[in-house]
């Protein structure tokens, strides 16, 4: 099993930056807490965590590669193990931002992303009532195992978001490097102008769809999860392709 | 069993050719050294024969199992590379732990044990390292573990004299107390001579010497004495190289020396020495570009 | 043993002429054990299958023999074979040899004798 023990060397790699990135979380909760008591209220902080993940994801795939190829370990079983890696690190920390997002909530109320879009806060955000004061984090189960498994899905395709781009800037040419990196840029002028061509039932329909494939309109996460599966399928798949022929580089 | 076939293997980079169909056999358990001048193409087949780049045609086996992503083949493979592909942040203990895990035979004990020789600490980090003890942490890893075939590639960049004989005498102990089949490549050729048992050299993309050292050594030879006989001596024959000073000159001539040679040299006053597998080398690729 | 790697003399026919040397020298005495191939290999930084055909040259004109899973020991009787092929050997390495430079310098066979008788 090949695979497996590339999967704990992956997971042994990642953990030293998780554990200073809850370092530094903790202290800024801990700040914001004791800072805040008095007057306002703070949300979505867990979000630092999917750019975490973003960046420990961007930054993955080049050294795991090269000591894969160091121990001649071959593609498929260097891809298997990287990818298997990612689900109990972003397990752990779904666990623990909702941990930490309960008991700071003893504190000061502060609902994590989760409670914002499909909890009972977005509701009092239309009744346009003060959020401080009515706000309470739900505890039910259905909300807590939502919360979990919403964001270890979440975590786990930013985390193959950014094993794909790295994945991406790491096969093509130069050439395309810059293209790739000023393609935001192009997209942003032509998406204007593309949206005064289009009809605008399509950019409607998108919008649509993304509502109903993230469950938002229904507020159901489940939806959500199985979109976002679906999404690092596809990702997979992609990284699959790129990592097949990928050589070593100087 | 640890033979590496390679048969009919071309790559290119782009339209750029660097191996133009190449065949050689690495039989097991012998000391191969790969030799080329800079830019020849050594690199590339090693990191064909690994796996680690791919072909443009032809195929690679080890004991008849195809490379490509074949863990079965590349994983009786360890090979040393030039290039770090570690981790600098990693300490030597680390990379020892690691490797291991993916390589069933590591020996721990031996890799601690030849620190202590090198007079390299574990605990320290890569990127800590000078090139010489970033060569030593490679080298040790390599022979520490004992997998069938141990590749080389530049081992004693960096390395000073103690350490280069320290290293040629653990590779002999190495090799004695279980034999495997190693490539050592390099274009550093004197000090290593003695060790291989065949040579390879690629020369301008192609195999220009595939034989054991003994044959090709056995198949020049170098004669020196003045100058009219030198030049009266090397006609009919092939002369590799020739250096004059004075009125002195010698020549390197490929082929055998039989008795008839030894006759005619003697009555010309002419000298036979040894000739050096480097200096041969050297004549030899002197045609080969340099990319 | 002394290898010379300048010579022209391949060291696997310079190993086996050093063990000679050495058991002609009383140095590896009859009966006892001559070094191991990973002994030589290792300190001369030679390769085994080098010392291996050296080591079969001496096994072959029954100068040594191999003990299993011991290694290879000087026969009986070694050395006085030894010395009687060096010493039909001697009139080509020496006496010719001798002869050859003497020429070059002009030195009359005479001379050669009266040398021989000083230094002796």
């Amino acid at each position: 099993m090949k695979w497996l023990k590339f999967a704990k060397y992956q997971i042994a790699e990642i953990l030293p930056s998780v554990r200073n990135f809850y370092l530094i979380f903790l202290a800024i909760i801990i700040f914001i807490t004791i800072i805040s008591r008095s007057n306002s209220n703070f949300s979505g902080i867990d979000f630092a965590s999917v750019v975490f993940i973003f960046i420990a994801g961007l930054n993955s795939f080049r050294s795991s590669f090269n000591f894969a190829l160091a121990n001649n370990i071959s593609r498929k079983v260097f891809l298997k193990g990287m990818i298997v890696a990612i689900f109990p690190i972003t397990i752990t920390m779904s666990l623990i931002d909702l941990i930490i997002n309960r008991v700071s909530n003893i504190f000061v109320p502060n609902p994590n992303n989760f409670d914002m879009i499909y909890g009972a806060y977005r509701d009092i955000d239309k009744r346009n009532i003060i959020r401080s004061l009515d706000w309470m984090p739900q505890n039910d189960v259905t909300t807590l195992l939502g919360t979990i498994l919403w964001q270890f899905a979440l975590y786990s395709t930013v985390f193959l978001l950014g094993v794909l781009i790295t994945l991406i800037y790491y096969r093509i040419s130069k050439p395309f490097k810059i293209l790739v990196s000023v393609s935001p840029v192009i997209l942003i002028v032509l998406n204007i102008s593309i949206k005064g061509m289009l009809p605008e039932s399509f950019g409607k329909g998108l919008s649509n769809f993304a509502v109903a494939a993230f469950g938002f309109e229904t507020q159901n996460p489940f939806i959500a999860v199985l979109s976002f599966g679906v999404i690092g399928l596809v990702f997979s798949t992609f990284i699959y392709l790129l990592t097949r022929r990928a050589v070593i580089k100087e | 069993m640890s033979v590496i076939e390679v048969k009919n293997i071309s790559k290119y980079y782009g339209k750029v050719c660097a191996l133009d169909n190449i065949s050689v056999k690495f039989e097991s358990n012998k000391i191969y050294g790969l030799l080329g001048r800079n830019g020849a193409g050594k690199t590339t087949l090693l990191n064909l024969i690994t796996n680690r780049l791919f072909p443009t045609e032809g195929e690679i086996t080890i004991d008849g199992d195809t490379v490509i992503e074949n863990d079965k083949a590349i994983e009786k493979v360890f090979y040393m590379t030039e290039k770090n592909l570690y981790d600098e942040g990693h300490t030597v203990k680390e990379i020892f732990k690691w490797t291991n895990e993916f390589y069933q035979s590591f020996d721990l004990d031996y890799a601690f044990s030849l620190c202590d020789k090198f007079d390299l600490k574990p605990s320290k980090k890569i990127k800590s390292l000078s090139t010489g003890y970033n060569s030593i942490s490679k080298l040790i890893t390599t022979l520490a573990s004992n997998a069938e075939i141990l590749i080389f590639d530049e081992p004693i960049l960096g390395l000073d004299a103690y350490h280069r004989d320290l290293f040629y005498k653990e590779l002999l102990a190495n090799f004695i107390k279980k034999p495997k089949t190693i490539i050592l490549s390099t274009h550093i050729i004197e000090e290593i001579s003695d060790i291989l048992e065949k040579v390879v050299v690629i020369n301008d993309r192609k195999i220009a010497i595939d034989d054991s050292v003994e044959k090709i050594l056995g198949n020049a030879y170098c004669v020196s004495g003045s100058s009219e006989n030198i030049d009266q001596f090397i006609k009919g024959r092939n002369p590799v190289n020739i250096e004059q000073m004075a009125a002195f000159k010698s020549a390197t001539i490929t082929g055998q020396l039989n008795d008839n040679d030894r006759e005619a040299a003697k009555k010309l006053n002419l000298q036979f020495s040894k000739v050096e597998l480097q200096k041969l080398f050297i004549y030899l690729t002197k045609g080969g570009r340099q990319q | 043993m002394f290898l010379d790697f300048n010579s022209e003399i391949p060291i696997y026919l310079q190993i086996a002429q050093s063990v000679e040397d050495d058991i002609i020298k009383g140095i590896f005495k009859e009966e006892t054990q001559i070094p191991s191939t990973t002994e030589i290999s290792v300190s001369y930084k030679v390769n085994p299958a080098t010392v291996a055909k050296g080591f079969n040259i001496l096994v072959e004109e029954g100068i040594v023999y191999k003990k299993r899973g011991v290694g290879m020991f000087v026969k009986e009787g070694a050395r006085n074979k030894l010395k009687e092929k060096r010493k039909e050997n001697f009139y080509i390495t020496y006496i010719e040899r001798l002869l050859e430079e003497a020429k070059k310098l002009d030195i009359s066979v005479g001379e050669i004798i009266k040398m021989i008788e000083r230094s002796s």
